[in-house]
């Protein structure tokens, strides 16, 4: 593994049609970071994301994975959960995990054979236990709460023992009791498994509980004639301690008019 | 005037014509059905998948088949397309082919709605998972899709079973067949076609009860909370 950046992008840019969505991101970030993203609504964070999970390419510029281009399809070095739809709800908890490790199956084996079967099983177990789902491994989505809905979801994408995770806004549907045991969660998970992740999140809190870097990202051109000419980019780009008790006054206002300061693009 | 079902009845033979009659119309609508699914799936996963020229083919079909009467098709298979191909089936194979391929095309209709109904997020998920297409369409589109649209399928089959009756048309001796037989012999139309209507009936929700029972053993996801 190269001593550079775990992911890097330069010059990046995403274009819709005539429409530019993200323009000249730079970014280098380290192995283990923990980089919670902010932004307006619609201002390119799941674009962004899609991007590091190779389900959308830069319309210009290139992005980096340990020093080399990103491949050109979700592998199993990246993992993703999203806010919701990312479980399937006509599979039990076990089920949704087998399926999970169809990549597998398809890229290497063909079919998995008696010993690698024993193995999933074996792995299956542990990631439930990890995951707190030891349970529930054959209940239905529909018969979880959203929390343990995310936790499987979650324990999806860990299957892949990925290095990189991507989190779009993945508690964004929870109450607010449930999310502190995410966090604990998530926080723990990455210790243990030294990940690099990227998380969107609209709770400004959360990110700075979470995060060891803040992205925000924001849409500083303006051309009134062609509200589409003009991409957000990343406009703070901040490293955090834990121990800051929140954010510093110059984004204490982004949590409140995140929603509305593009408004005039949705 | 007054009523003798008695009269009909009395006689094993018509008894056993009924229950012949009833017999044949369940077996073909359940092959029909059976085959018909099968084709139908082709047909929409073709369309679904945007297969070239087996989509274009596909969506053709399925719009010249809900055009046309079914009486008219099955004439055509029974009559037309063996002079045409040389080959001289027995009267019910006929039928079965003409149901199948009627049935096929309304199965086929609701299938891809129910394939298009699949919120994109659960592609998306499977994409992000590394699965191959191929697999999310068998192992989560189609399954889901298959559920949703299980309650449009289940009443689609038992009123393409109801059109059955027109089989008799080509001298398959199926229930409506057995009815106009007996009419024709008793001359007790009330009676006999009072007879039949009940018949269908007590067919209909027999076949609509198992298809209920199927649906909550195979997709107890969609049941449980
Ligand atoms: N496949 C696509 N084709 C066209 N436009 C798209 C596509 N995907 C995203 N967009 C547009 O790009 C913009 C950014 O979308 P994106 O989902 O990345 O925003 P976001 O920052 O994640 O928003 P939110 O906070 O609401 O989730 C939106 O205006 C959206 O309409
Ligand atoms: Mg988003």
């Amino acid at each position: 593994m190269s001593a550079g950046p775990k992911i890097s992008a330069r010059n990046v840019a995403k274009t819709y049609g005539d429409m530019t969505v993200l323009e000249r991101l730079n970014l280098d970030v380290e192995e283990g970071a923990f980089c919670t993203i902010v932004g307006a609504s619609g201002c390119g964070k799941s674009t962004f994301l899609r991007m590091l999970l190779s389900q959308e390419t830069p319309s210009r510029g290139r992005i980096e994975l340990d020093g080399a281009p990103l491949p050109g399809e979700p592998t199993s070095d990246r993992g993703i959960v999203f806010q919701k739809y990312s479980v399937f709800p006509h599979l039990t908890v076990e089920d949704n995990l087998i399926l999970a490790r169809e990549f597998e199956r398809s890229r290497l084996f063909g079919r998995s054979f008696g010993s690698s079967r024993k193995a999933a099983r074996a792995e299956i177990d542990d990631t439930l236990e990890k995951i707190g789902l030891g349970s529930a491994r054959l209940k239905y989505p529909a018969q979880l709460s959203g929390g343990m809905q995310q936790r499987l979801a979650i324990a999806q994408a860990l299957l892949k023992r990925p290095k990189v995770l991507l989190l779009d806004e993945p508690f964004g549907a929870l109450d607010p009791g449930i999310r502190a045991d995410m966090h604990d969660l998530l926080l723990g998970l990455w210790e243990e498994l030294q990940m690099t992740v990227f998380m969107v999140t609209h709770d400004i809190r959360e990110a700075f509980k979470l995060g060891t870097r803040i992205l925000v990202f924001d849409k500083i051109r303006h051309d009134p004639q062609a509200p589409d000419a003009y991409g957000a980019t990343i406009t703070y780009d901040l490293p955090l301690t834990r121990k800051d008790a929140g954010p510093p006054p110059e984004l204490a206002g982004l949590a409140m008019n995140a929603d509305t300061s593009t408004g005039a693009s949705a | 005037m007054e009523f003798r079902f008695f009269e009909i009845y009395r006689s094993s033979e018509y008894l056993l014509l009924l229950a012949k009659g009833a017999g044949v119309s369940a077996s073909l609508a359940i092959g029909g059905g059976l085959v018909g699914f099968l084709l139908a799936t082709l047909l929409a996963v073709s369309r679904y998948a945007e297969v070239p020229v087996l989509g274009r083919i596909s969506a053709a079909y399925v719009e010249f088949i809900r055009n046309t009467p079914l009486i008219v098709q099955l004439f055509f298979v029974a009559f037309g397309l063996p002079l045409l191909l040389g080959y001289s089936w027995p009267f019910w194979a006929h039928a079965l082919l003409a149901l199948t391929l009627n049935f096929s095309a309304y199965f086929a209709e609701i299938l891809r709605a129910g394939f298009s109904s699949i919120p994109s997020g659960q592609l998306e998920a499977g994409a992000a998972l590394g699965i191959r297409k191929a697999t999310i369409f068998r192992k989560v589109v189609f399954p889901q899709a298959v559920a949703a649209m299980y309650p449009s399928l289940n009443s689609q089959f038992i009123f393409l079973f109801l059109t059955t009756g027109v089989i008799a048309e080509i001298g398959v001796t199926d229930l409506t067949h057995a009815g106009l037989y007996i009419d024709s012999r008793t001359f007790r139309s009330f009676e006999v076609f009072t007879a039949l209507t009940v018949i269908y009936i007590v067919m209909a929700l027999s076949f609509k009860a198992v298809l209920n029972a199927i649906y909550r053993s195979a997709f107890k996801w969609r049941t449980v909370r």
